[in-house]
């Protein structure tokens, strides 16, 4: 694929290192590169692939901006706030670099596309913000045969590292299993510096390009550390888990239950079943599990207020006439309630509300516009 | 012997420190590390996590040596 004049200028610092040169720009314009969430992580990422000149880019996230995401995710601004981010960050990146192709989909990855998704990229980027996904990205990737180059944070510390290339471990050879569901938070819950994900996602878009281009020593089968308050890095290495690796390809297809099989199966409801339901007639009792200051309380949806801290002291006032459901603001915390109320209390037909207030909203606000437009 | 043990992200946070010495029994194994540890910290009892020998993580059981680096490693889900 060759350059045309203004991308040589354009790239001209990267084509006059010997490690890179015309060729291998043209190997980075020729590449098809997937990012799974824009967020934290994604944002720096998305950035410097794009600067770089990688030819493709597919951007995964269903989520919307908002203010709070602000402090870290800095490709975004606060005119985008309540934007799809794949939706938001094409636009932004665009502006970066014209000569790049981005390919927004503003989706959840699930067990249903991965595969499909998957085959048309060389080169996964893992920068989502939970235990699901991780694992399903890892599997998803082992059975296409991709590459993946992970990142993950945890308040002041990274973890960086290449997944399934030339042979290399995979998460579950690092990690087999599933963690517990309540035992890691993730950053909305536990705050995170907003530098942080800057450093982390700078470090997988460089092991990106190294991966592209062949060059230098990536960290495949290692695991590199990172903390920002101690200024320290490590190295781990990682083996590969054979037997780990066979139990995922020993399935044909991918399926939630074998990503789960630690967990508790717990049930979900979309926006669009409930609004349905309800509106058949159907009665619900509700849990909101956030903190009493959280906003908005939707009238719909009003019942019992348990912020999870208290579930374990408060549950015996939670009403179960009908089917309950479980809610937060992204759906989260409320599946640890329903693993909780579910394994140590012997509720059943409870069900957790698919992406939480954030989707009842964003339901709505598409509702809205159907109805506009409509008349 | 003594090993040193080194945390990372929510161990270290139930630990309240990111390193420290540890005397162990001479033949120990990293099996036999996890089982102190616990014993030690018992919230630790809740998180996963793989242990990592001399900057090497392994998927069988090792026995350890004086001055061996133990680095306690729990998977981060943010992003």
């Amino acid at each position: 694929m060759n350059l045309n004049k203004q991308e040589i200028n354009r790239y001209s610092r990267h084509i006059q290192l010997d490690e890179i040169g015309t060729a291998g720009q043209e190997k980075l314009k020729q590449a098809k590169v997937l990012v799974i969430g824009a967020g934290g992580l994604g944002c720096p990422v998305l950035q410097y692939l794009t600067a770089a000149g990688v030819g493709s880019i597919g951007i995964v996230d269903f989520d919307v901006v908002e203010e709070s995401n602000l402090q870290r995710q800095v490709l975004f601004n606060s005119n985008l706030i309540g934007r799809n981010k794949a939706h938001a960050a094409k636009e932004q990146l665009e502006k970066l670099n014209p000569f790049v192709k981005l390919i927004p989909y503003p989706i959840k990855l699930d067990y249903s596309n991965a595969l499909s998704l998957f085959e048309q990229y060389n080169l996964i980027v893992d920068a989502t913000d939970n235990f699901e996904s991780r694992y399903l990205i890892s599997d998803a990737a082992l059975l296409s045969n991709k590459p993946i180059v992970f990142g993950a944070i945890h308040k002041f510390e990274g973890q960086v590292t290449v997944f399934n290339h030339n042979g290399g471990p995979t998460y579950r050879c690092l990690f087999p299993k599933h963690p517990k569901a309540a035992s890691i938070p993730n950053c909305n819950e536990v705050g995170v510096v907003g530098v942080l994900p800057g450093i982390v996602g700078t470090y997988q878009a460089n092991e990106v390009l190294k991966v592209l281009l062949r060059i230098g020593e990536t960290l495949s089968g290692k695991l590199m550390l990172i903390n920002t308050l101690s200024n320290s890095t490590s190295t781990i290495g990682i083996n590969r888990n054979e037997q780990e690796i066979e139990k995922v390809l020993a399935q044909k297809n991918l399926s939630d239950q074998y990503a789960l099989s630690s967990e508790t199966s717990i049930e979900e409801i979309s926006v669009a079943e409930l609004k349905k339901r309800i509106n058949q007639g159907e009665y619900f009792d509700f849990l909101d599990v956030r903190e009493v200051h959280e906003q908005p309380k939707i009238e719909k949806l009003s019942g019992i207020n348990l912020p999870i801290q208290k579930l374990k002291v408060n549950n015996n006032k939670i009403l179960t006439n009908n089917t309950l459901i479980s809610y937060c603001q992204t759906g989260i915390r409320s599946k640890k309630a329903i693993k909780y109320l579910q394994e140590e209390k012997g509720f059943t037909n409870i069900l957790n509300l698919q992406g939480g207030i954030q989707a009842w909203l964003q339901y709505e606000t598409q509702e809205e516009q159907m109805i506009t437009k409509i008349s | 012997m003594k090993v040193n043990l080194k945390y990372f992200g929510m161990v270290a946070e139930v630990a309240g420190v990111t390193e420290e010495l540890m005397e162990v029994s001479n033949d120990i194994n990293s099996e036999a590390i996890s089982e102190l540890l616990e014993e030690k910290y018992s919230k630790l009892n809740e998180i996963d996590y793989r242990l990592a020998i001399n900057e090497c993580l392994n998927n069988e059981k090792v026995t350890l040596n004086d001055q061996d680096i133990v680095a306690v490693l729990p998977p981060f889900s943010g992003g």
